[in-house]
């Protein structure tokens, strides 16, 4: 089953909220991962463990550590879910 | 070329009798206890229900969304005694890069290890291990992020000799500027041992109170009836600088500090000695070139232990003789923070200094005759003290002494 892009987008918001502990509407789909919402690449491995644990598919580390926001996530799992298996 | 004079210009403290230098001097001097209700987590299963408690602690006061993921409490706490201690010295820019830190844990890191264990041995808890369980967990995040907060490149220490690991590390931290190695050095130490593990794994070696009196009565260092020591959390800094440093600087100092000594009972991991014990305040004196009769106010290691307590008072009789100044017993109304409690009490000497004041020490009424101490009050007493000497004494034999002395 594909995952519909809202789905994608509305996982990974929550996640990175939870992650670090920051209230949902401060999480944006512009937001600069570091520059705006503090993430460390120690956060990066905190997110990227839950949303591989989210959608049951493993990401590329390095990869993800790249991106700039969270716009650019939600691209790279959209890519990485809808790819056929 | 003698070794230079050093001073303290600054201090801070963060633990259950304030979170400023101000409020923290009330409250000790006044009498008032720390030790509270355990509420944080359920301490029914445990005789022992009360702990020392920085009371509604709440770090998104202190701490980015990013610092409080990075942080465990002893760390955190740390870096607000830290924040306190060189605002108030006054060292900013180029001479803050240039400062070393020496931070004193005996724990360090203990909450960061149960999500990481029950993700591992418990799956049903659904915990996953958190990228940061090594980093907080690791003790030199103390002196580490106290550098990275401040920007001090100079050496960066973290010292564990459990309960007297704050005296070790501003010891060592004299020993720097002393040697002429830097000009300013953070030093002190912080714990946060108040978790129900720690709670049971203390009880189950039968050093803490059982005592069902009411929490701030608990406590009871040189009673007859003291039956054990009550856990505690807090940090305390002080910013030490050579003489130099604060003529250049035009700053007052608070304190000078004269004579450190540190040593080991080799002996015992958990009993102390009669002879390490006073050996190591005979060294103190001797390193301030001072002799008992000049010190003025002794701050006790005073756990409330059977064992400690007397090997204490008995050592301070063998070297002061009928002699005994004042003596004062912070953990009567802090609780044992175990490696901050030392650098808490190094601040309350020389709080003692500044004020001219012994402060309180509840509980220790009756005095048991077995530790030779009659010189404790229940509440403060104005007395002229120019020298103070500040004892700890931990597991591992690890014994440290300081002497501060005034500058007036």
């Amino acid at each position: 089953m594909q995952l519909s892009e809202e789905k994608i987008r509305e996982v990974c918001l929550k996640t990175i909220a939870r992650e670090l502990d920051l209230p949902l509407e401060e999480v944006k789909l512009d937001s600069n991962l570091r520059d705006d919402l503090d993430l460390t690449s120690l956060d990066a491995m905190n997110v990227i463990m839950a949303l591989e644990d989210e959608f049951g598919q493993e990401a590329d580390i390095e990869q993800i550590l790249e991106l700039q926001t969270v716009q650019q996530l939600v691209d790279y799992l959209l890519s990485l879910l809808q790819q056929p298996k | 070329m003698g070794r230079k004079r050093v001073f303290v210009t600054g201090m801070g403290i963060f633990c259950p009798l304030g979170v400023e230098i101000k409020e923290f001097w009330n409250n000790l001097s006044y009498g008032k206890s720390g030790v509270r209700d355990i509420t944080k987590f359920d301490p029914s299963p445990s005789l022992t229900k009360v702990a020392g408690i920085i009371q509604n602690y709440t770090p998104k006061i202190y701490f980015s969304p990013r610092e409080q993921r990075s942080c465990e409490a002893f760390v955190q706490y740390g870096l607000l005694a830290a924040r306190e201690a060189i605002a108030q010295s006054g060292i900013t820019g180029p001479d803050l890069a240039k400062c070393a830190v020496v931070a004193g844990t005996g724990i360090g890191g203990i909450v960061s290890y149960k999500p990481a264990y029950d993700a591992l041995y418990l799956p049903e808890t659904n915990q996953k291990i958190n990228a940061f369980t090594i980093p907080k967990m690791m003790n030199n995040a103390l002196s580490a992020q106290i550098a990275i907060e401040h920007g001090c490149k100079g050496r960066n220490l973290t010292v564990n000799t459990a309960c007297s690991s704050g005296a070790n590390a501003i010891g060592i931290g004299a020993e720097w500027l002393q040697a002429g190695l830097f000009d300013t050095v953070i030093c002190g130490g912080a714990e946060a041992p108040v978790t129900y593990e720690l709670l049971r794994t203390w009880e189950a070696m039968g050093v803490l109170s059982r005592s069902k009196d009411a929490p701030e009565r608990v406590c009871k260092p040189f009673s007859r009836d003291r039956d054990g020591f009550v856990l505690s959390e807090g940090a305390a800094m002080i910013v030490l600088e050579t003489e130099d440093s604060c003529n250049q600087r035009k700053k007052s100092p608070i304190a000078e500090l004269i004579g450190f000594a540190s040593s080991c009972d080799a002996e015992s991991l958990t009993s102390p000695n009669l002879e390490g014990v006073s050996h190591a305040i005979q060294k103190a004196l001797n390193d301030a070139e001072i002799s008992p009769i000049e010190v003025d106010c002794i701050n006790l290691h005073g756990t409330g232990t059977k064992l400690n307590d007397q090997t204490e008072g008995a050592a301070i009789k063998k070297i002061f003789g009928n002699q005994i100044p004042p003596c004062t017993a912070n953990k009567s109304q802090l609780g044992h923070s175990m490696g901050a409690a030392s650098a808490i009490e190094a601040v309350v000497s020389v709080l003692s200094i500044q004020h001219q004041i012994v402060p309180p020490s509840l509980n220790c009424q009756p005095t048991d005759p077995a530790c030779h101490l009659q010189n404790l009050s229940p509440v403060s007493r104005r007395h002229k003290i120019q020298n103070v000497l500040s004892n700890s004494f931990a597991f591992g034999g690890s014994n440290a002494c300081l002497v501060f002395r005034s500058c007036n």
